[in-house]
C-alpha cells in the first residue's frame, strides 16, 4: 500500500528530511487521533495531543531510537501524552471527577492493541455495516429508533450487526489478536 | 445450521439489551457452558461491542488542518531564537537612521545650491536606511554603498552605487543617474525600485516597482515599465528581460530570501554578506545543489540548518568561517 516503510521513514527524519516527517503524519495522524480519542473523549484535546506528539517527533529527531515496529511505539508515545493530559486536567477541573476519569482509564488502556486493531478493522467495514454499528454503539439509538431512520426491519439491523462481528472476529483473527 | 441460528438470535439480543438489563438467557447459558470455545467466541463478541463504543471514523479529524499548525510550530521554533536579536536590531537600525536623517537635513540647510555629497554603507551583517539631500529614500541591504551628490551646474542627481538596494526616488527636473560597478548607468524618474548590483556579481539586476526607470550601457539601452525585472550581464554587456515575482527580488526588506532554483554558491553569497561570514563550499557541490523556497532570516545557523534539510548537505561552524560538504 505504501512505497516506504515506516522504517525507512523514521530514518529519514533523523536525517532531517521533513518530507518523510510529513509523510508520516499523512499515514498516522488521523489513525492515532482516533485511538487519543477513546481515551479522552474530547476532540479537541485529542488533536493537541497528538500534534504535540508530532512535534517532538520534529524536536528530537536525532535522538529517535525504535526498537520495536513504528506504529506500536507512535500508539504507545500517544497513549502515553493523553494520560499525562488526564493528569495535568487535574490541576484545572474537579479533582474528584478527574481522578475517577483517570482510574477508569487506567484500566481502560491495557487493551490498547486490541482497540487499534479492532478500529482499523472498523474502518474497512462497508459502509452500511459500519452505520448501522455505530448507530448503536456510539449513538446509542436504540433497534427501534435506527430501524425508522434507516427504514430497515429490526431483523435486517440484527443481521447486519451480526455480519459486522463475524468480518470483525476474521479481520481480528488475521491481525494475530 | 438453525441450532447456530438461534444461537446467533440470543448472542446478538444479549448485546443489543440495554446494559442495565442484561440477563443471559439460560440457553444462551447453557450453549457457553457446552464447550469452551463458544465461551471464548462469545467473550470475543462481548469486547468488540464493548470496545465499538468510543470509536471514530478518522477522517473526522482534519488532517491537512492539522499539518498546517504543525508545520507552522516547527517553523516557528527555528526562528524563535532570533527573534530578540531581530528586535533589537531594527530599534537600533531605527536610531541610527534617525541620526542621519536628522544629520543630512542639518548639512542641507547650509549647503543649498552647492554641491553635497552623502556616503552612506552598510558594511557585511547590517543594513541601514538613508534619506538623501532631495528627499529620496534608499534601503541598503548588506554589504553595500551609496555616495550621492548634486551637480549644480549640470543639474544633475548623481549616485555611485555598489551592492544591493530599495530606491525611493523622490519626483525632480533633476535627472537621478546611478553608476554602478559593472558600467550600467540608471536614469530615473520620480519611482521606486530595487537594483541589485554587487561589485562581485556577474549580473547588475533591476526590479521597477513603480514609475519608470532607463538602463544604459554604451549602446546597450533598456526603458522599463512598472512590474518588469532586467538583468545586465556585465560580461557581454547585454541587457534583457527576465520573468520572475517582483515582490520577491526586494524580499530582503523583509528579512526574506526567495530562492528560485538557486544553486547553492549564489546562496552562500547572500548569506556571507547577511551575517558577514566566510563560506567555504566543497568543489562541484556549489552549482549542483539547487534550491526552491524561502528563507526567513535567522541565525546564521538556522539557515544552514533549513539548507541541510532541505539538501544533502552538512555544515561546520568555526568561528566565522563555514565550510559546507555534501553528506
Amino acid at each position: 500500500m505504501f512505497n516506504t516503510t515506516d522504517e525507512k521513514l523514521i530514518e529519514a527524519i533523523r536525517g532531517n528530511d521533513y518530507i518523510s516527517y510529513n509523510k508520516l503524519f499523512e499515514r498516522y495522524y488521523g489513525r492515532l487521533c482516533q485511538y487519543v480519542y477513546s481515551l479522552l473523549m474530547d476532540k479537541s484535546d485529542t488533536e493537541d495531543v497528538v500534534q504535540e506528539l508530532f512535534l517532538n517527533i520534529w524536536k528530537n529527531r536525532e535522538r529517535i531510537e525504535i526498537k520495536e515496529n513504528v506504529g506500536g511505539y507512535l500508539y504507545r508515545m500517544a497513549k502515553h501524552l493523553a494520560l499525562n493530559h488526564l493528569r495535568s486536567k487535574v490541576h484545572f477541573n474537579n479533582l474528584s471527577e478527574a481522578q475517577d476519569q483517570l482510574s477508569y482509564e487506567d484500566n481502560r488502556v491495557e487493551s490498547e492493541e486490541f482497540r487499534v486493531a479492532l478500529y482499523g478493522c472498523i474502518d474497512h467495514l462497508s459502509d452500511r455495516c459500519k452505520e448501522v454499528l455505530l448507530l448503536h454503539r456510539i449513538k446509542g439509538l436504540k433497534q427501534k429508533e435506527i430501524s425508522e431512520k434507516l427504514d430497515i426491519s429490526v431483523k435486517t439491523i440484527k443481521n447486519q450487526i451480526w455480519t459486522s462481528l463475524q468480518r470483525l472476529k476474521r479481520c481480528l483473527e488475521l491481525k494475530g489478536i | 445450521m438453525e441450532e447456530q441460528k438461534q444461537m446467533k438470535d440470543y448472542i446478538i439480543d444479549y448485546l443489543l439489551d440495554g446494559e442495565d438489563e442484561k440477563h443471559l438467557d439460560p440457553v444462551l447459558a447453557e450453549w457457553l457452558a457446552e464447550d469452551e470455545s463458544h465461551r471464548k467466541e462469545f467473550d470475543l463478541y462481548k469486547k468488540i461491542w464493548e470496545e465499538s463504543r468510543h470509536y471514530t471514523e478518522p477522517s473526522a479529524f482534519d488532517s491537512d488542518l492539522a499539518w498546517e499548525e504543525v508545520d507552522r510550530i516547527n517553523r516557528r521554533r527555528v526562528y524563535f531564537r532570533r527573534y530578540w536579536k531581530n528586535i533589537l536590531y531594527v530599534a537600533s537600525g531605527t536610531a541610527a537612521s534617525l541620526l542621519v536623517i536628522l544629520a543630512l537635513s542639518f548639512m542641507g540647510v547650509f549647503e543649498k545650491n552647492s554641491d553635497t555629497q552623502v556616503r552612506m554603507s552598510a558594511a557585511n551583517g547590517s543594513r541601514s536606511e538613508i534619506v538623501l539631500p532631495d528627499g529620496s529614500m534608499v534601503k541598503l541591504n548588506s554589504g553595500s554603498e551609496v555616495i550621492y551628490a548634486y551637480d549644480s551646474k549640470k543639474k544633475i542627481r548623481e549616485v555611485d552605487f555598489q551592492g544591493e538596494g530599495f530606491f525611493d526616488v523622490s519626483k525632480s527636473k533633476a535627472p537621478f543617474i546611478i553608476k554602478t560597478a559593472g558600467g550600467l548607468n540608471v536614469k530615473v524618474w520620480g519611482t521606486s525600485f530595487n537594483l541589485q548590483a554587487y561589485a562581485d556579481d556577474p549580473i547588475v539586476q533591476a526590479s521597477l516597482v513603480e514609475g519608470c526607470i532607463e538602463l544604459e550601457s554604451g549602446e546597450e539601452k533598456l526603458i522599463m515599465k512598472p512590474g518588469e525585472i532586467a538583468v545586465f550581464d556585465k560580461e557581454t554587456n547585454k541587457i534583457k528581460q527576465m520573468k520572475g515575482v517582483l515582490s520577491h527580488s526586494y524580499g530582503w526588506l523583509d528579512n526574506k530570501l526567495y530562492m528560485e532554483d538557486m544553486p547553492l554558491s549564489l546562496v552562500c553569497r547572500y548569506l556571507e554578506r547577511w551575517y558577514d561570514v566566510k563560506i567555504t563550499v566543497q568543489p562541484g557541490l556549489g552549482e549542483n545543489i539547487r534550491y526552491n523556497g524561502v528563507i526567513q532570516e535567522e541565525t546564521v545557523t538556522d539557515v544552514m540548518d533549513a539548507l541541510s534539510r532541505l539538501s544533502n548537505i552538512c555544515y561546520h561552524v568555526k568561528g566565522k568561517h563555514i565550510s559546507i560538504t555534501s553528506k
